[in-house]
């Protein structure tokens, strides 16, 4: 049981560290690059603001869901490996 | 660091760790997390407009998932979802309208403040309930004892029967069979009733209003737990939708907070399905009451302080 929390404390460590790199990179582009071109939308086109903002929130949903999936295989697949 | 769009000074980190103890609150019971959003983004400096529109686009992409998943698992009832989507929609819009009227009549922080801590109060008084009710032991005579038959979390009171029965026994047309959700017959006007109640909350205070929308669909449709929680993840993918479009047009939505937010929520999402194998649901319940609290707390100090971004 403490094993078993163990491994999944490790694992869940390793995911976290490859989400923050990961995360770190897309926030910086995020907050780089789009963060005028939104203001700029924001303050002259409200409607085409509103359907960017949805879809940006539906595809960032989409896409970390898929990330988060690839990663738990790859941590499950690496501690099968390991056993 | 500034997000422009909001004119507020936040931390990405800061929005990060909201994000995750939401996304942990989702991953624990399948909905929930996104009341927090409200007192943290406020607390932040966030004016109180952005935080109700800024709520809702952060609970879409959350949804979108866990939707997913309990598509996947059989959850959810298509049926029930899309006639709920008659009432939540002009009900997310009355909620965004109040909201309109309320920033032209500059009470828009006060008036949403205080609703947020009736709520937030009301709320840990009904976990605390909740989690205390079951617990498998009780303090007697200053002693734990433990509780020898807990009752199972889907026992439903006398009381709540009898509603459920009189609810489904309204007999204004046309009536649904709901198989999904095993109801024989129901009245639409009783579903639409039910959802336009919790669309206004959605659009006056963000978020999906999973706490008004879930005790209704159980407690008084009489819907199973499994499929309330499948089925009112569906239903917000469009009404916080529709929140998210109607708030950004009237300039309510900062997407970046949101986005940011939003990392924060998957890997919480995560952990918190993890948590489950661990911990038991009442005992969590618990722990999230000082929370709720806490959160209640924030929204009473930023009302008493001058906002950081007031006026905007």
């Amino acid at each position: 049981m403490v094993l078993k929390l163990k491994r999944q404390i490790l694992s869940f460590g390793r995911e976290i560290v490859v989400y923050a790199l990961l995360m770190a990179g897309y926030l910086f582009v995020i907050l780089r690059y789009l963060a005028d071109w939104l203001h700029q939308l924001f303050l002259h086109d409200r409607i085409f603001y509103a359907g960017v903002a949805l879809a940006a929130v539906v595809v960032q949903g989409l896409v970390l869901d898929q990330l988060t999936r690839l990663l738990l295989h790859l941590v499950r697949t690496d501690r099968k490996a390991g056993e | 660091m500034t997000f422009p769009i909001s004119g507020a000074h936040i931390a990405p980190a800061a929005l990060i760790a909201v994000g995750f103890i939401v996304g942990v609150l989702g991953g624990l019971f399948g909905v929930g997390g996104s009341f927090l959003v409200g007192p943290a983004l406020f607390g932040f400096g966030v004016p109180m407009n952005f935080v109700v529109g800024t709520d809702l686009a952060h609970v879409v992409g959350k949804s979108i998932v866990a939707a997913r998943r309990h598509s996947q698992l059989g959850n959810i009832d298509f049926k029930l979802g899309f006639v709920m989507m008659l009432g939540t929609i002009p009900g997310v819009e009355a909620g965004a309208q109040l909201i309109e009227y309320l920033k032209r009549t500059a009470h828009v922080d006060k008036v949403v403040g205080f609703t947020f801590v009736v709520i937030l109060v009301g709320m840990a008084g009904f976990m605390f309930w909740e989690g205390w009710r079951h617990l498998p032991f009780r303090v007697r005579a200053g002693r734990l004892v433990r509780h020898r038959e807990p009752r199972a979390a889907s026992d439903k009171p006398a009381l709540v029967a009898h509603l459920v029965h009189r609810i489904q026994r309204i007999n204004v047309g046309p009536h649904l069979r709901l198989t999904v959700s095993k109801i024989e017959r129901i009245s639409v006007w009783s579903i639409i009733g039910v959802s336009l109640v919790g669309g206004i909350f959605s659009g006056f205070l963000g978020g999906g209003a999973g706490y008004l929308r879930m005790p209704s669909m159980i407690y008084l449709l009489g819907v199973p737990t499994h499929v309330a929680i499948g089925t009112d993840l569906f239903e917000i993918i469009a009404s916080a939708g529709y929140g998210t479009l109607t708030h950004a047009i009237k300039g309510n939505v900062d997407i970046l907070i949101a986005l940011v937010m939003h990392t924060g929520a998957a890997i919480g999402a995560q952990f918190g399905a993890l948590l489950t194998q661990y911990v038991s649901g009442s005992s969590l319940r618990l722990a999230f009451v000082p929370l709720l609290l806490l959160g209640a707390v924030i929204i009473l100090h930023g009302l008493h302080v001058p906002h950081p971004a007031s006026g905007r």
